[in-house]
């Protein structure tokens, strides 16, 4: 097997970067715990500290999808492609230092899993702006 | 840092960061580092032994994740302050794109 390797000049302008802000609600701030990429869309999703995922476009610079809010900050998440359907897996955990109805002990850390339709990837430009709910279904998983 | 192969015991290479390791991510050949102080490490696996650039982040606060771009053409860095920086790896001079052989 032979590795070929070339780099290929590329001359756009450092103005394709850019933040975007997110997980806030009004003066209070969360951390951004995970960024995943779904591994063909491009599209990506961010879990945070304030138990909220969203669906993200980089080069729409849109938001896709809000999902609603867990009870708990989210450290983790994992997108997986299953068939023609892809899955985000989430590790929501309770921390005692959020707030105190949330407060519980470790073992109550649980993994969801939500399968999403194909409308979380790129969108057409015909359809940007149209986008509405695709999840299909949320099963939860211990 | 330390690359492995899973069939040695020893790490194939170790690399000194500049400071403690906060987040990973890697699409071949692109690797990012996210560390504390606010540094981002790119490397280029086909020269892992040294970082194909050095960075700060353009976040003000700390790194809490990175994300390469499946097309390697980039990474996203995420930070404790709520906030998502897309960043591209290429200030005109090269992106990364390996074309395996068979």
């Amino acid at each position: 097997m032979t590795d070929v390797v070339f780099y290929l000049i590329y001359t756009a302008a450092q103005s394709k970067n850019f933040t975007f802000k997110c997980h806030r609600e009004q003066t209070d701030i969360y951390a951004v715990n995970d960024i995943k990429f779904h591994p063909t869309h491009g599209t990506f999703v961010t879990a945070g500290a304030d138990g909220v995922f969203n669906f993200w476009d980089k080069d729409s610079k849109q938001r896709l999808k809000q999902m609603g809010k867990c009870n708990a900050p989210i450290p983790c998440g994992e997108c997986i492609l299953i068939l023609l359907l892809w899955a985000i897996r989430l590790m929501c955990f309770f921390n005692s230092n959020l707030q105190g109805h949330l407060a519980r002990t470790a073992a109550s850390t649980r993994t969801l899993c939500h399968t999403t339709g194909a409308r979380v990837g790129r969108i057409p430009w015909r359809r940007r702006g149209r986008i509405t709910s695709s999840f299909t279904g949320c099963r939860r998983a211990r | 840092m330390r690359y492995w192969d899973t069939r040695s015991p020893t790490p194939a290479l170790q690399v000194q960061l500049p400071d403690r390791c906060y987040a990973l991510s890697c699409t071949h050949p692109l690797l990012v580092v996210g560390t504390a102080e606010r540094h981002i490490q790119v490397y280029d696996l086909n020269n892992p032994s040294a970082p194909f650039k050095q960075l700060q982040s353009p976040l003000k606060y700390q790194t809490r994740t990175v994300a390469a771009f499946p097309d390697k053409s980039g990474y996203l860095v995420g930070s404790i302050e709520g906030r998502v920086a897309v960043q591209h790896v290429d200030d005109g001079t090269f992106i990364f794109i390996s074309v395996w052989a068979m």
